[in-house]
């Protein structure tokens, strides 16, 4: 990390955001839905880039102002027009700060540079990229290439984690022949129906309980979780070696390590996205050691290998 | 010395002869009795309200020496006057675009830069793309090109970056953009050309993409981190530039343009010029703003240019002496610097400034005390408002020369604003290519909110307050063409009728004609020179296909033709004669 003190050290305040893509159609409109209504406990703000295409519930929504309308479980939600970094300006200014951001991306958009916008380094300590989530019409997939195949080569690329939403709707060859297709090596991808799409996906959730979201949201499958501790210092180099190549199954790894120097890191993997930040004074809910949630799918998640490579980075003779 | 098509016959004086000097003739030199240019039998509109009308002008050394009916210019035509019958033609002066950057569109054509040409290249296709233009081009320095695909790198399970393209490429920088124009690619001498480390901080527009722990650049940079890499490679050489302005110049040429300002312009884009200037292709006069700040490309040795190299490149048709920069944003991203806050916003955003006031204070005087205009890009009325202060300021502030500044786009103007063009003999400048109604223009103004939207584009509340007021196509935001400018500004209305609708107040045409060729002299310094065709003026007469006063402007003036134009007397455009013996013949070339 020495080479790094031109980069601002993100403050624990700083909020992750996570961008929905897809064709129209894929689900996205639902999937927003979705964590507007969901139980997760986490005070959200929702950018759309189409608010009239939202329908939510009259009664979840408070007050209206502005464009923003502020929604019964403390998420406000608003409509994303021209220029995403005075929107996101605008946002961040506002009272009462949010645990997470999501924003939809709209059907032809690149989710890509969305992202690109989130990580600018005037948002560094304020915003934090966590993931971008692309959802698949699997129904109408081939559909969508045929109309404009560079985008839909590009929206994938983009992802951390790939939806095969409609699940329900296709045969399984169809599955079979999209991963054939699309999937490249390492590729995280799950299937789901009508975009319900594990919370424990879409946020960061450093707060969120991964047990409670799951009541409330419920994939094809169901994911299942491991948790590494060491109280041994980590190395970090061996540390993003392991992180960089974690196997297809496993989706998603958070939490904290402790570094040879004593230093706190808050680490977030989605998909081949690491992300590795110092952790300002005063993140209390962080002990003195290093833990680490694994999130996979499947009974071929290789949690035990993992979790060796992890010991053999935490070493008490480092 | 025309056929009975009005044509012009090749005449037996040398081409070049014309084309060395220009018009230059010592004032003590005798003249000759005679004219060597005749129009007659025109329908002549001078522009001159003393007289605005006249069938016939006599030229001598590229001046307007009589006009008048036919035999008010009888006593100058001699045996070697070259007489032109304009079979009862329209005529006008030559028009003015006050800001335009032909070289951003059509130097990337001549740039020979890494294209590789296939719609989905796979990395192993990128990387035989690279090795054979590499080996193509012993002598690039820099392999610079398009475009690479992340897909296809995911797909054959590579990572894009520099240790990827260090194995393609190790001993030469390469810089490769992805399909969409978003993400850069460079290998490791890339960086290290750029002086790119782990301890380069990130520009606010963009970032590099890091190893999360050891911080180390990726060789992957996003958006505004491209300029780095820019500012490392070498400029875009002199014959690109020439290449580009001699396309452009043409085009203007046969346009009717007569007169130019190129903004945005650096010491490779003013050898350029030079070489066409010198080369007698130059055949519209060009006033080339240096960039103040490296907002578009980076410019060496600013400071030597703008303290005294600039006056290298003077000549009759090329001058150097003006600044441009961009002062505020635009309306599309709602950057463009407002007294009030943009529509719709939840907090007070009012768009932004790139130069503090103080900044713009300071500079503005600096700048005028050396001759020098200031052409600075407001399209917000806060922009022109602060503006117009810090001229106010370099007004009162001792040594000032009073040049006349630029304020370009003027999109939004503060009402109170209007006459203050005036008073600080600033310059009023709009670009009414870019607003006439049209999807692209709906979006983008919805953001002013109706209020705003009322008073935009205001070129006629600066006329009635009186100001100057000019045009600039600003040339790749929108055509080339001066005479859509024409138009728009008569009807504030499509001209193609593709939507319904007028934005701001029209004009008529003979006010917009003022527009676009008295003004746009008077905001060169050259209004007692140039602008009109009186007595003693140069003679820059456009021949048109159409008499703009007899037609219905909507749909029509914009589809004007230009069959003659001539500058200081030299007949630099010939629409209808390919063998004529004009710099340029036949039609405007199709540049978009
Ligand atoms: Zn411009």
């Amino acid at each position: 990390m020495a080479g790094r003190g031109a980069q601002a050290v993100v403050r624990p305040s700083a909020i992750p955001v996570t961008v929905i893509g897809g064709f129209l159609g894929a689900g996205k409109t639902t999937l927003v839905n979705h964590v507007l209504q969901g139980d997760h406990g986490l005070k959200i703000a929702v950018l759309v880039n189409d608010f009239g295409a939202v329908n939510i519930d009259a009664a979840l929504i408070t007050s209206s102002e502005g464009g923003v309308y502020s929604l019964a479980n403390g998420c406000v939600c608003c409509g994303l027009n021209q220029g995403l970094v005075e929107q996101l300006e605008e946002l961040l200014e506002r009272p009462g700060s949010f645990d997470h951001m999501v924003i939809e991306a709209s059907g032809v958009a690149d989710p890509a540079r969305i992202m690109d916008t989130v990580r600018y380094a005037r948002f560094a300590g304020r915003l934090q990229a966590d993931a971008v989530v692309v959802l698949v019409d699997l129904a109408g997939f081939d559909q969508a290439m045929t109309a404009a195949p560079g985008l839909a080569e590009t929206q994938l690329d983009a992802a951390d984690l790939v939806v095969l939403n409609k699940a329900d709707l296709v045969p399984l060859s169809q599955i079979e022949a999209w991963r054939k297709r699309w999937q490249w090596p390492g590729m995280r991808v799950i299937t789901a129906v009508d975009a319900r799409v594990p919370f424990d996906f879409l946020f960061a959730g450093q707060q969120t309980g991964a047990d409670r979201a799951h009541d409330h949201a419920h994939a094809h499958e169901q994911p299942v979780s491991r948790t590494w501790r060491s109280s041994a210092p980590v190395d970090l180099e061996a540390l993003a070696a392991v992180l960089k190549s974690l196997p297809p199954a496993v989706y998603r790894a958070k939490g904290f390590v402790r570094d040879s120097q004593g230093r706190q890191l808050a680490v977030q993997v989605v998909g081949t996205r690491v992300t590795v930040v110092p952790v300002g004074p005063g993140a209390s809910s962080v002990g003195d050691g290093s833990i680490l949630v694994l999130i996979g799918f499947g009974a071929d998640a290789d949690f035990d290998g993992t979790l060796a490579r992890l010991d053999a980075c935490a070493s008490p003779s480092r | 010395m025309v056929d009975a098509d009005g044509r012009l016959l090749t005449g037996a004086r040398e081409v070049c002869e014309m084309r060395e000097l220009y018009e230059h003739r010592p004032s003590h030199r005798p003249r000759s009795a005679y004219a060597d240019l005749a129009l007659v039998n025109g329908r002549i509109y001078t522009g001159d309200p003393g007289l605005p009308w006249c069938s016939a002008l006599a030229v001598a050394g590229g001046r307007i020496v009589a006009r008048g009916e036919r035999g008010d210019i009888a006593h100058a035509l001699g045996a070697g006057t070259r007489l032109i019958d304009l079979g009862g033609r329209f005529a006008m002066p030559g028009l003015y675009d006050m800001h335009t950057h032909p070289d951003l569109a059509l130097a990337p054509r001549y740039a020979d830069d890494l294209d590789i040409g296939i719609v989905d290249p796979r990395p192993d296709e990128v990387r035989d793309a690279v090795l054979a233009y590499a080996a193509k081009h012993p002598d690039r320095e820099w392999i610079y090109g398009q475009y690479f695909v992340r897909y296809t790198f995911r797909q054959a399970g590579l990572v894009p970056g520099k240790a990827w393209l260090d194995t393609v490429m190790p001993d030469r920088p390469v810089a490769l953009l992805d399909r969409m124009w978003g993400t850069m690619m460079v290998n490791s001498l890339a960086l290290e050309r750029a002086g790119i480390t782990a301890a380069t901080p990130d520009p606010t527009n963009g970032y590099l993409e890091r190893d999360p722990v050891t911080g180390e650049p990726t060789g992957l940079l996003i958006d505004g981190a491209y300029a780095l890499i820019h500012a490392a490679m070498p400029p875009t050489p002199v014959p690109v530039l020439r290449a580009a302005y001699r396309d452009g110049i043409r085009y203007q040429s046969a346009r009717g343009v007569v007169a130019s300002k190129y903004v945005h312009v650096c010491e490779n884009r003013l050898q350029a010029l030079h070489a066409l200037d010198t080369a007698g292709e130059l055949t519209v006069r060009i006033e080339a703003a240096i960039s103040w700040q490296d907002d578009i490309f980076p410019v060496r040795r600013r400071w030597e240019l703008l303290t005294g190299e600039r006056h290298y490149y003077r000549s009759a048709r090329l001058n150097a002496n003006a600044v441009k920069f961009h002062f505020d944003g635009t309306v599309e991203p709602r950057s463009s610097y407002l007294i009030t806050p943009w529509d719709g916003a939840n907090s007070g955003w009012a768009g932004k400034i790139n130069l503090t006031p103080e900044h713009l204070a300071d500079m503005l005087w600096d700048m005028d005390r050396q001759g020098i205009r200031v052409i600075a890009h407001c399209t917000g009325d806060a922009a022109s408002d602060t503006f117009l202060d810090a001229v106010a300021e370099a007004r009162r502030r001792p040594g000032g020369l009073g040049v006349r500044h630029q304020c370009a786009h003027c999109t939004i103007l503060h009402g109170s604003n209007l006459r203050r063009f005036r008073e600080l003999g600033v310059t009023a400048e709009f670009s009414p290519v870019s607003w006439y109604p049209s999807r692209f223009v709906s979006g983008a103004r919805s953001g002013y909110g109706p209020e705003r939207l009322s008073r935009a584009y205001n070129v006629k509340g600066v006329l009635e307050a009186g100001g100057v007021a000019v045009i600039g196509t600003d040339w790749p935001v929108s055509p080339l063409d001066p005479w859509i400018a024409l138009e728009t500004l008569v009807t504030r209305a499509n001209p193609w009728g593709e939507m319904e609708g007028r934005f701001g107040e029209p004009i008529s045409v003979e006010q917009a004609i003022g527009v676009m060729t008295r003004n746009g002299a008077w905001s060169m310094d050259m209004e007692h020179r140039a602008g009109s065709l009186e007595i003693g003026k140069s003679a820059d007469v456009i021949v048109l296909d159409r008499d703009l006063f007899a037609i219905e402007p909507q749909g029509n003036i914009h589809a004007t033709r230009v069959d003659l134009t001539f500058i200081a007397g030299e007949l630099v455009h010939d629409r209808l004669n390919a063998e004529s013996d004009a710099v340029w013949q036949g039609e405007a070339p199709k540049l978009w």
